[in-house]
Formats: C-alpha cells, sequence, structure tokens
C-alpha cells in the first residue's frame, strides 16, 4: 500500500503542481496516518530535501517507538523497564482514503482506469454514509464512583471490601468492611533474603453499634484483606450509642442523631483523640480512619481531635475502639449519683428532658451544687482538660483590613434573599429587559 | 384669584388660628369619624351576620377549648430549626425535676394562645371629602401614615389621597402593607407569599402540613383579613374530611379548628374521633361548646332538660337529637362502655 | 448684596436623602439658615416621591409632633405645605388646585386632539 502511495505521490509531484499533493496530505491528516507516513517518506527524500522539516518524518514509525520505549539490556536487568510504556495503534479503526471530504485517489482508493482513461483525483460521488465512530481502546478498569473509591488515587484504604464470609450458616446481613491500612512490611529470611507480605487493617461492623476490626498478613492483598475481615467478625463489640434505635423518647428519635455519651480523650501509645459530643446536624468532623469508623459503626454527629501521632493507623483505631467501649451511659451515671439526667436542648426550647432516672426509682434527697457539676469536662483524667482558645467574635470590628471586609460585605448582606424574592413575585426585569435597560438613552 | 388664595395661606400659617385649633379640625374629624367606623364595623356585621368574636373570646368558651386542646409537653416543644447547639446536662433531684418541669410546661402554655375566630372584615368606602377642584392633581395615588409614637398597627390612620381628588380612608390591604413598612414584623412579607394561593394550598395539604400553613397565616394577616380565613377554613375543612385531627392537638390552631366545626355545625367526625380515643371528657366540652354557639338549637334545650347530666347521657342526647352519622357513634359509644366495663371487672 | 432679613427661625421642610436616580425625602425641623440635609432638629416624617408597584407615593406623617410644632408658630416649605394639604391636615395648598387645573387642561386638549385623529382615521380605514 505503501508503495502504491509513493508512487502515485511521484505522479502528482512531477504530472500535476503542488496542490494535489497538498490535498492528498489533508487526506492523510484527516485519517491520522501521519506517523504511518513517515515509514514511506524515505523513497522520495529528493521532495523534501529543499524543505528542512523535523527529523520526525525521516525516520519510520518503528524507529520512533523504539527511540522512545527502549531501554538497554542493562538496563532492562535493572528494572527500568517495568515503567515502559507500550506502543499505541494510531491507526486503529482508520481507513485509508474515507476523510470528511471522501476524495477518491486512483489506484489508492479507487480503480485507476475506467476504461482506458487514467482518472484524475475526485471526489466521490457516492452517498455520503453516516462517519463511522473512531474505535477508542477501552477502558482497562471500570470507573469506580467517586463516594466507593478510596481516600487517595486506585488505593485500598477508605475502600469497602464487602460483608464477612458467613460462619456455619450465619450470614453477616446488613454488614460492610472497610480497610482501613493497607501496607506491604517485610522481613529477611535465611533461605530467601527479603522477603515482602501484605498487611491489611479492616474494620467491618453493621452500621448498628456492632463492629469490631483486625490485622491480618497475606503473600497477596486479596488474601490478606479477606484474612482481616474474617479475622474482624470474629472480634465484634457492641457499642451503646446516644438516641439509638433503642431510644427512650419518642420526640428524640425524630431527631434522628446519634453520637457518643460524653466528652472523652482516650490515649494509645503516642497518639491522643479529643472526643467531643454533638448535636444533630454537625456530622463526622475528624480524621478520616475515625470517619470510616463512624460509618461503619453508626455514629452521625461527632467531633475529634487527634493529636499525636496520627499516621499510626493502627494506634488511631484501637484508641477509639477503647474510648468508645469505656464511656459512661446516662443510666449509669444517674445509678452512679442517684440523680436525674436531664438533658436541655436548643431545638427542644430548652425544655428539660429526663434521659435517665435513678434505676431504684427515686432520686437522693439532697441537691446538686451547681459549680460541682461541669458535664463538658466529667470525663477527662487527671483533672486536665482540653485547652478551649477563646475566639473572639467581635474580630471583624478590630483589625481594619477585617472591617473593611465586613463593611463590603455588609452592604451586600440582603440583596441575594431580595433579589429571590423579587423573581418569585415577577418583579425581577428579564434579561430582555436589561438589555434594552442597557441601551444608552437616545 | 390670587388674593383669595394668598388669605388662605395666610390662615394656613397664622399660628394664632392653629392654636385654635381651626385649621387642624379637618384632619381631627377624619380622625374621629375613622375611630367610630372601626368601632361600629362590628355592631353593623351583626346586623348581617352573627359575630363569632365575642363568642370566641369569652372566658367560658376559652376554658372549654383549652381542655380540648390538650396540652403534650414534649409536642409543644417541638423539634425546630435552630443553628447547631450542643446540648447541655444537670443532675437534679426529683423534686428539682418536677419544679424544672412546672416551669417549662407554664412557658409553653403561653404558646398555646389560639388565633382570635373572626368574621372577614369589610371595607370602609365612605370618602372623607370629595374634591372635584383637586382632580388630576398627580398621576398617582398619595398614601398618608401617621407614624406618631406610640400609635398601635391596628388603630394607625392611614388615608390615600386618590388622583381624583378623594382622600378617603386608605383599604386594608394598603394599611397593612403600610404598617409592614413603618413597624415591620418579622415573618411578616409585604407581598403575600405564593404558598396562599389556591394552587400551592392545595399541594400543601396533600402533603399534610397543616400546621405548617397555619403558623404562616398567623404569621402573615390579621386573624379578620379575608386571607386568612379563607385559608384556614380551606385546611380545617381538609382536616375535617381526612380525619387528621390529632396533627393539631397541643397545638394553638386546635381550638380554633373545634370552635369553626361547631360554629358550622359539622363536629359529628371530631366527636367521633374523641370517642374512639376515648377522650370523653373532650367529647362532652365539644357538645356543650356547640350549646353555647347554637342555643336553640333542639341538643341544647334536651341536654339543659337532662336530670342527671352524666357524660354518656349527654353524648347520647346529642346523637339522638343532631347527629348525622348516628350509627358510628353509637357503635363506638358502646365499645368504649363495653371497655370501661371490662376494666372494672378485671380490677 | 446681603440679606435684608437676618432673622432665624425654625422650618419644617424636605431634606434629600437616597442616592442617585433614587430621591428620597425626609421631612425635618431645622432652622431656615442650616444647609439643606444638615442634621435635623427632629425628623417628622418621610416622602417617598417614586410611585410603588402599585402606583402610590408613600408619606409618613409624625402627625402629633407636627401639630405641636405648628401650634408653636412654625414655618413650612412650599413642598410641605402642599403635602400637608393633600393630607388633609391643612386646607388643600392653592398650587395643588393650580396644578389639577393645568393637568386638566392637558389631558382635555389631547383628549379633544385624539378624536379628530380617531375621526380621520376611522374615515380612511373603511
Amino acid at each position: 500500500m505503501f508503495k502504491m502511495a509513493t508512487s502515485y505521490l511521484f505522479r502528482a509531484v512531477t504530472f500535476n503542481t503542488k496542490q494535489a499533493y497538498r490535498i492528498f496530505a489533508k487526506e492523510i491528516c484527516c485519517n491520522q496516518i501521519v506517523s504511518t507516513m513517515t515509514a514511506s517518506t524515505q523513497g522520495f527524500s529528493l521532495i523534501f530535501s529543499r524543505t528542512y522539516t523535523s527529523f520526525v518524518k525521516t525516520v519510520t514509525a518503528d524507529q520512533l517507538w523504539l527511540g522512545v520505549t527502549s531501554v538497554s539490556n542493562a538496563g532492562r536487568k535493572r528494572g527500568r523497564a517495568r515503567s515502559l510504556k507500550k506502543r499505541i495503534d494510531l491507526n486503529r479503526g482508520q481507513r485509508m482514503g474515507f476523510g470528511k471530504t471522501r476524495m477518491v485517489f486512483p489506484g489508492l482508493t479507487g480503480p485507476p482506469l475506467a476504461g482506458k482513461k487514467f482518472l484524475e483525483i475526485h471526489k466521490s460521488k457516492e452517498q455520503e454514509e453516516e462517519p463511522r465512530p473512531i474505535e477508542r481502546p477501552r477502558r482497562k478498569f471500570l470507573k469506580v464512583p467517586p463516594l466507593l473509591r478510596g481516600y487517595s488515587g486506585r488505593k485500598f484504604p477508605g475502600t469497602s471490601v464487602g460483608p464477612p464470609d458467613p460462619i456455619n450458616d450465619y450470614e453477616f446481613t446488613g454488614f460492610d468492611s472497610k480497610v482501613l491500612e493497607y501496607k506491604m512490611v517485610a522481613h529477611m529470611t535465611g533461605n530467601l533474603g527479603r522477603k515482602a507480605t501484605i498487611s491489611a487493617l479492616v474494620v467491618t461492623g453493621n452500621g448498628a453499634g456492632l463492629a469490631g476490626y483486625a490485622v491480618a498478613k497475606a503473600p497477596t492483598g486479596k488474601a490478606a484483606l479477606r484474612k482481616a475481615k474474617n479475622k474482624a467478625a470474629q472480634r465484634l463489640q457492641y457499642f451503646e450509642r446516644y438516641n439509638d434505635h433503642t431510644g427512650k423518647f419518642k420526640v428524640l428519635m425524630t431527631l434522628k442523631f446519634s453520637t457518643v455519651f460524653h466528652n472523652f480523650a482516650v490515649t494509645e501509645g503516642k497518639t491522643t483523640l479529643f472526643v467531643q459530643k454533638k448535636s444533630k446536624g454537625h456530622g463526622v468532623i475528624s480524621h478520616r480512619v475515625i470517619k470510616t469508623m463512624c460509618e461503619i459503626i453508626g455514629i452521625k454527629d461527632l467531633y475529634v481531635k487527634t493529636e499525636g501521632r496520627t499516621g499510626n493507623i493502627q494506634n488511631v483505631t484501637k484508641a477509639f475502639f477503647r474510648g468508645l467501649m469505656e464511656q459512661e451511659t446516662h443510666q449509669q451515671l444517674a445509678d452512679r449519683m442517684g440523680l436525674n439526667v436531664v438533658e436541655y436542648r436548643a431545638e427542644m426550647e430548652n425544655i428539660p428532658i429526663p434521659v435517665a432516672t435513678p434505676s431504684q426509682g427515686f432520686s437522693r434527697p439532697d441537691a446538686l451544687k451547681e459549680e460541682a457539676f461541669d458535664f463538658d469536662n466529667l470525663y477527662y483524667k487527671d483533672g486536665r482538660i482540653p485547652l478551649k482558645k477563646y475566639v473572639d467574635p467581635n474580630m471583624k470590628f478590630k483589625l481594619p483590613s477585617t472591617l473593611k471586609h465586613f463593611q463590603l460585605e455588609n452592604r451586600y448582606r440582603n440583596q441575594r434573599e431580595a433579589r429571590l424574592l423579587r423573581i418569585v413575585h415577577g418583579l425581577e426585569p428579564t434579561l430582555e429587559e436589561l438589555k434594552i435597560r442597557q441601551k444608552p438613552l437616545k | 384669584m390670587a388674593a383669595p388664595l394668598k388669605s388662605v395661606l395666610l390662615i394656613a400659617k397664622n399660628a394664632n388660628l392653629l392654636k385654635n385649633n381651626i385649621a387642624l379640625s379637618c384632619f381631627a374629624r377624619h380622625m374621629t369619624c375613622r375611630s367610630k367606623e372601626f368601632q361600629s364595623a362590628h355592631t353593623s356585621e351583626t346586623l348581617s351576620e352573627k359575630d363569632p368574636f365575642p363568642i370566641f373570646s369569652d372566658k367560658k368558651v376559652q376554658d372549654l377549648l383549652y381542655r380540648i386542646t390538650g396540652f403534650d409537653l414534649l409536642k409543644a416543644a417541638g423539634p425546630q430549626k435552630k443553628p447547631i447547639q450542643a446540648p447541655s446536662y444537670k443532675l437534679l433531684t426529683d423534686e428539682e425535676l418536677q419544679k424544672e418541669l412546672h416551669d417549662a410546661r407554664m412557658k409553653l402554655k403561653a404558646r398555646l394562645q389560639m388565633p382570635p375566630y373572626m368574621n372577614p372584615r369589610k371595607r370602609n368606602i365612605t370618602p372623607l371629602s370629595i374634591d372635584p377642584d383637586l382632580a388630576n392633581f398627580d398621576s398617582s395615588n398619595y398614601v398618608f401614615v401617621d407614624i406618631s409614637f406610640g400609635v398601635k398597627d391596628r388603630k394607625r390612620n392611614v388615608l390615600i389621597r386618590e388622583t381624583d381628588g378623594t382622600l378617603r380612608i386608605a383599604p386594608w390591604d394598603v394599611k397593612e402593607r403600610m404598617n409592614q413598612i413603618f413597624n415591620p414584623r418579622e415573618g411578616r412579607h409585604y407581598i403575600k407569599p405564593k404558598i396562599f394561593e389556591e394552587q400551592r394550598l392545595e399541594k400543601l395539604i396533600v402533603e399534610k402540613r397543616f400546621v405548617y400553613i397555619l403558623d404562616r397565616a398567623c404569621c402573615q394577616f390579621e386573624p379578620d383579613d379575608p386571607d386568612f380565613v379563607r385559608t384556614t377554613h380551606r385546611v380545617y375543612n381538609a382536616i375535617n374530611n381526612n380525619q387528621e385531627y390529632d396533627i393539631l392537638r397541643s397545638t394553638r390552631h386546635f381550638g380554633s379548628l373545634a370552635f369553626y366545626l361547631a360554629w358550622n355545625h359539622i363536629i359529628d367526625n371530631l366527636l367521633l374521633d374523641m370517642i374512639n380515643r376515648d377522650l370523653l371528657s373532650d367529647a362532652v366540652d365539644l357538645i356543650n361548646l356547640h350549646c353555647i354557639i347554637h342555643q336553640s338549637s333542639p341538643c341544647s334545650q334536651a341536654i339543659s332538660q337532662l336530670e342527671s347530666p352524666d357524660k354518656v347521657a349527654i353524648i347520647q342526647t346529642y346523637i339522638k337529637t343532631e347527629a348525622t352519622i348516628k350509627p358510628q357513634l353509637e357503635l363506638s359509644l358502646q365499645a368504649f362502655q363495653d371497655a370501661s366495663k371490662n376494666k372494672r371487672k378485671t380490677n | 448684596m446681603p440679606r435684608l432679613i437676618s432673622k432665624t427661625f425654625d422650618i419644617i421642610k424636605l431634606a434629600l436623602h437616597g442616592c442617585t436616580n433614587r430621591p428620597f425625602y425626609h421631612i425635618v425641623l431645622l432652622t431656615n439658615k442650616s444647609p439643606r440635609d444638615a442634621k435635623p432638629a427632629e425628623q417628622l416624617g418621610t416622602y417617598d416621591p417614586m410611585p410603588n408597584i402599585y402606583n402610590e407615593k408613600v408619606v409618613s406623617l409624625d402627625v402629633e409632633r407636627i401639630k405641636f410644632h405648628l401650634a408653636n408658630g412654625v414655618a413650612m416649605s412650599k413642598p410641605v405645605e402642599k403635602l400637608l394639604g393633600l393630607s388633609g391636615l391643612l386646607p388643600v395648598h392653592p398650587v395643588s388646585y393650580l396644578a389639577a387645573m393645568r393637568n386638566r387642561k392637558k389631558l382635555q386638549d389631547k383628549v379633544e386632539e385624539q378624536p379628530e385623529d380617531t375621526l380621520e382615521k376611522g374615515n380612511s380605514n373603511p
């Protein structure tokens, strides 16, 4: 085919003007076969000798590909060929001479003779077919929806690995497992030298208080994940959450929050978590690993400040599980103090809602002194409470820069709502009206 | 013509005359005129149509309506939309808890004050002055609002000078717009919100957002606004047809609903609902309300002649005399009686 | 030439507020010599000269205070006199009558012109 093309080109250049060549080049470009054509350009270097073009046109496609993708034998041994790109077939799905303009090149894309006559280059008179969609190489991997992807890239941590495998006809319905950590660990052996295995930390649970975690190692990643998942299923713990499905008050149930019973701090190794109870609508704001654990356990509103070694995932997990387990429920508090635990919520008009009464049926007679009870800081140990920095609410009025910003913003504070209202009542000018308004007065 | 004009101006500027209150008499006359008409608005209505407001605001009726409404502390407090705030906790003894609960109840009971049940108001058309010489003085009407200190919204003078020169008391919608400009109220909009249009109202009623509509109506309208009357009656009818009375219990709208039903002789469904929920004393209160409103009705006369007016007897007389769904009412009453008998036996 | 009368007295007048292309007036109590938008001794009302979507020009008046000041012999500017006249607080200002008369005349002239046009049109059309 290339031979035919070259012969034709000779003819075109010698017999005809440059125009014919241009048309042919255009057709070629349309078909994106430049790279293959470079292979055939050697034959008529005469033509190109006058125009000093890129070297790309003077070497074959194979040579070009070799230049880009080749690695020396020594390099191949050292592993440089590992990330080598594969050769891409640029002509995939293309057909010679079937471009947008549908030109017919006699001898190349059509018969060279009609009767005894040589045909000139002409446009095809056939009815135009619908352009065939160009075949593209298929995706190597299926696209994962964003919410199902892990924390970063195509990596395991943060992704779901499905419910644990059933044990003796017990199926873990409603369970889900997520990978928290996935890494390669290695140790030295006398025989093999450095031997690598995969270590995975998986948490599994049913989103209703039942959850467990486990670390497992295996030579392959898949095996490690399966092992960890099933190990975690055998170490399930039940966590009482505040206002879960066994909630005592119907109205509180309708608020649909689920959080911890109180603020607390836990330390594991050099990792410390400061967990804060939050109200409905706050959401979970924490380390990404803790966020995943909250999803699995079924906690909806929480704030966690992580301090120290936050990269040590195993310690973070251990600390969070231990902290949740060591909580004191409101009922336990009521029993310990012999008093009613009463809650005041802003969204419930701050009415007293008794969330726990002593199980003996009545409270102790003497009242508690106001100062003695500080629920927010009740559960921090050793008398140390987290420092809460004072944030000045009037800061915007104090610095010249913030004040200026406030003043500028303040001017537009109602405009958005007012505009929406005008649109609702049909008082906002339409686009056409605005165009008329923009015109200068005459 | 110039000379008399000048003299008028002189008169206007003359302080002595002003002190003698001659020039001001014009406005003063308007004021008195206005207030008299405001007072007589009700009297004129009573002639044509019976006015429910005096009966509604009667202490006896109010007590009765409060009793029917019921009071559930948690429902009255209700989850409300507020910025996120962490809850606070206290450890209380039983006595302290009871006191706190009592305080909360007192605080929230005030919220159950019912919106008044009134007839729609009518426009005052009589002009204050007609001045054909002033016709076309301007291309738009002039609205004058009295913003004197301490004037209440309902008593505010709002006059309108129309383009044909007539000065008249502004219609109610203008008056309310002016009130919203010069004494804005939270939750009330200058232009009537679109949710009170028929179609949108229909949609909300299908979604059973009755309390939302009624609260918005209370916010937006005065109780004698024709739109308020239309909206509330629409919702009351929908509730009565679907028998969704429980949604309105321990809200401020239940009393008005019951009064509306009693006023229009359609309490049967509500009565049935009350008996089915074992709220017999409420049922009796409802029949009493009906009797107070319609004193000449056969039911009220029959009840007044009862020798031993216990609960069941009163309900039975109502069923005999006026009920439209007699068999259902009788059945549910019978069921209630049987159940109470069984209870007594087991006890 | 200096003013002959240099007496200072209180006057109720309009102070221009609002912004470009959007006038808005305050009805204020000032001395006759103070600038128009000076800080007033008292604000007695507002006047919005641009008709709203219901074609109304809104005037608010603190009637009680205005009555008090008028009784004390405070002067008024002409626009204020016109407004108070229309409100019924004072007799209608003669200038208002004059304006009304002129407007009516203009309208009448228009009406008189129009029928001829319509007649001509009516003749030509069929």
